[in-house]
Order: structure tokens, then sequence, then C-alpha cells
């Protein structure tokens, strides 16, 4: 179950986030699937008693100009560069970070990679590939982001479009999570209908994605991931249509 | 003729779920076998639901009735209207309550201009927060609607935005018996169907 396993593994990214943003908050925003979580958890713990499930990856948007910057601090910090993704690699029982070296004795399955995702503003000419997304650079420019806590989160409305427009590219495993970011998104985090409704306007989701995200919420593996998070069936089926009117 | 509001949890039963027996029915809204059995043999002459030995329900039909029966309701009785600018100061005084009318619909699907604000609480905790609510506001006029009321409608609430929302069966029903925004009532429920894969 996706549920128990990202409970597992977000006890090392949600202390490596505070470990990251330290270093190069000023640079940088909170998207992703972490996102979610410091959009919807306060009204999710209020509601159900629990936690939400945080994420495995770091995903940051920064602008292109910054990237060598934030690239200096995250090797400085211990990340290896891999293309647009820096990693760390820890031992998932332990939870102590491995040097490269020392993870080559443990079996793959004992290691998780931690990885820290930039996602840019605009293109650049490097021998890596980095993504770079129109609405990120829409988020910078418009200032879409909020102050929770520390942090400075995107707007929960590009974030939930930013979900919605990368779904035919990911993994079924990254599909779920998305669908269940979404869910939550839409129905518990501050989302403006008016700016969301705008922002879909100048962003438009291709059918297909609104298709596959369709079919994703009619699937079991969702309602069993959601009942893990404690939510009945009415509850569930309320949620599902919350977020449809957004689709 | 005495206000059919418990009436309207043989509605909210039957939303959630169907393929359940009258004394399943009778069980899940704590109402007397003979009178869930009346309403569902009246349900069943109008074509809202059919009865082998599970009751099953034909929502076109079924979320019309349930908008007339609310609509009765509605003009039954009278709810505390309060002129309130900010409504989120009524969660600092009542925290067992279920919002619903077009402000939840504009949560949800953002196109009703989210006036009024219609809030169901407990008759019982109505009367102890009574004072407290009344100085919220002007009394007479406004569009925030507080109706004590039978404390089942609490029991499916749920979070959307930090508030607490009538189910959406019970929402479109709502959305229905007011009237002006019906439509955005029915096309609601049709959503609710299709997430809960019944369409």
């Amino acid at each position: 179950m996706l549920v128990r396993e990202y409970r597992e593994i977000t006890k090392i990214t949600s202390t490596e986030l505070e470990h990251v943003w330290s270093n190069i908050k000023e640079y940088s925003i909170i998207i992703g699937g972490w996102a979610a979580h410091l959009l919807t958890n306060n009204t999710f713990k209020e509601w159900k008693g629990i936690d939400y499930i945080g994420s495995k990856d770091i995903d940051l948007a920064i602008r292109a100009t910054n990237l060598n910057i934030v690239t200096g601090r995250l090797i400085r910090i211990g990340y290896t560069p891999l293309n647009f993704r820096f990693f760390k690699i820890y031992h998932r029982e332990t939870k102590r970070p491995l040097s490269i070296e020392e993870s080559n004795k443990y079996p793959i399955y004992e290691l998780f990679y931690l990885f820290v995702d930039l996602i840019l503003d605009q293109k650049v000419k490097k021998e890596a590939t980095f993504f770079s997304d129109p609405l990120i650079k829409f988020v910078l420019d418009n200032e879409l982001w909020l102050n929770i806590g520390k942090f400075k989160v995107i707007r929960p409305e590009p974030l939930l479009l930013t979900k919605l427009k990368i779904i035919n590219q990911r993994e079924q495993e990254k599909r779920i999570k998305d669908i269940l970011d979404s869910l939550f998104i839409a129905s518990l985090s501050p989302l403006q209908i008016t700016l969301y409704k705008e922002l879909k306007e100048l962003y438009p989701i291709p059918e297909e994605n609104r298709k596959t995200a369709l079919k994703i919420l009619r699937q079991r593996q969702i309602d069993l991931e959601l009942a893990d998070l404690r939510l009945t069936k009415p509850e569930i089926n309320n949620l599902k249509t919350a977020l449809t009117s957004l689709i | 003729m005495k206000t059919p509001i418990k009436k309207e949890r043989i509605f909210r039963a039957l939303s959630i779920k169907e393929g359940i027996s009258i004394s399943r029915l009778a069980k899940d809204t704590s109402l007397a076998k003979s009178y869930v059995y009346k309403v569902i043999k009246e349900l069943e002459r109008e074509d809202a639901v059919w009865i082998t030995e599970k009751i099953y329900v034909n929502h076109d039909k079924f979320i019309r009735k349930w908008g007339q029966l609310k609509k009765t309701i509605f003009q039954k009785i009278s709810p505390l209207i309060i002129d309130i600018l900010i409504p989120e100061r009524v969660r600092k005084i009542i925290k067992d309550y279920a919002i619903s009318g077009p402000f939840a619909e504009l949560l949800i699907q953002g196109e009703s201009p989210g006036r009024p604000l219609i809030i169901y609480i407990d008759e019982k905790d109505f009367i102890k927060v009574k004072d407290k609510l009344l100085q919220l506001g002007r009394t007479g006029i406004g569009s925030t609607w507080i109706y004590p009321y039978d404390p089942d409608i609490l029991k499916t609430s749920w979070m959307l935005k930090g508030w607490k929302v009538v189910s959406i069966p019970q929402l479109a029903a709502d959305i229905i018996a007011l009237g002006t925004y019906a439509d955005l009532g029915y096309r609601l429920y049709k959503r609710w169907l299709s997430a809960s894969k019944r369409i």
C-alpha cells in the first residue's frame, strides 16, 4: 500500500526538507508532494486526527538564473547531481544517510534514494537536462505562493494544475499519489476556484490527461489508499466529486 | 401536518447505501420499520425506488422527490437569519454543524454566487449558543441562515476548505429545494453519482 510506504519514508524526507530549505530558501518555492502536504495537513489532521503522507521526493521551483547557486549548495550539503535530480542515499531501517561507497554494501531493497528535483522557470543550455515549465514561470513572476510556517509554498491553484498537466508522463505509483494529492488539494487547501479557473484557461489540461485522471479516480486502489487514510466510503465519494468538478 | 424532517433521514440513508433491506434502513435511520415501509411504498409509487428484497434507487426521480420534500421543509421551518460579514466567525461559536446551500456549492463547483449560507446545527446545541449567535450581526436580514435541525444531518458531514459540509447528495437536494440554482444541484448530484461509480 502506497500510504503505508510513504509514512515510513516521510520521516526521512521531512527532516531533509528542513535541511534543504534552510540552505536554499531564498531561491526556491516548494512544489509537488510536499506542497500538497503543507497546504492540506492542518485541516486533514483536524478532520482525521492523523497526518497526511508527505512525499518521497522534494520538488522545488527555482529561477534558471539561480541554478548554479542552488546546485552548488545542494552539492555542499551532500547531494549528488543526476541530470535535473539530486540524490542522497539512506538506509531504510536505520534512517541513516549513506555514502555511495557505503551503500554498495547493502542490498538495494534496504536503501532509499531521496531525490531533490529542480523545476526551472525557463530552459537552460546545460549538459544535464533540466525541466522547465511556463506555469512555474507564471507562479514565480506573479508571486503565487503562500507562507506556511517557515516554508514558501506554491498556491493550491497552480499546484493542482501542475499535477494534472503532468499526470500522463508519470508512472502508475506516482499517478496514484498525484491523484491522492489532488483530491486533498481540491477539498482541504485554501484553493480559490475563480483563480483556478482563470489559470486553467491560460494553461489548459490536455484532454488525454483529464481522461487519465478520471480513470485513476475510478480505480479501486484509490479507494483502498483513502480508506487507509481513515476515510469512509461516502467521504471518498464527496472528495471525488469536488475534484471532478475542477478537472 | 408535522414537518417531515425525520423523513429526510430515509433519503440521506438511501443516497449513501442502496441495495439495503427495509429492516436495515429502519435500523440505520433509527425510525420505526412501519414508518420506513410507508415512506418507501410512497417512493415506489412515484418510481423513485423499486423494491425487491432490497431497495434500489431511480436516481433521477429520487433526487427530484428529495428536492420537493426539502422545499416543503424549508417552507415550514424558519431559520435564524443573521447578517454576518465574515461567515467564518460562526465557526468560533459552533463546533458541531454542517453547512449547505449555495455557499457550499461555491466551495465545490464555484458556479453559484455563494448566497445564502445555510448552517445546520443540532436543536439542543442551538439553545446553548443562540445568544452568542445573535451578537454576530443584525438578525432578520442577511444571507446566513441557521437551522436548528435533526442531528442526523451532521453524521455524513465532511471537511471542505475548513468547513464541515453536508454530504453532497444532501447539498444537491437543498440547492434544488431553494429553486434559483436547481440546475446546479442536479449537476452536482450527477457528478456525485459518477464519482460513486453509480452511472
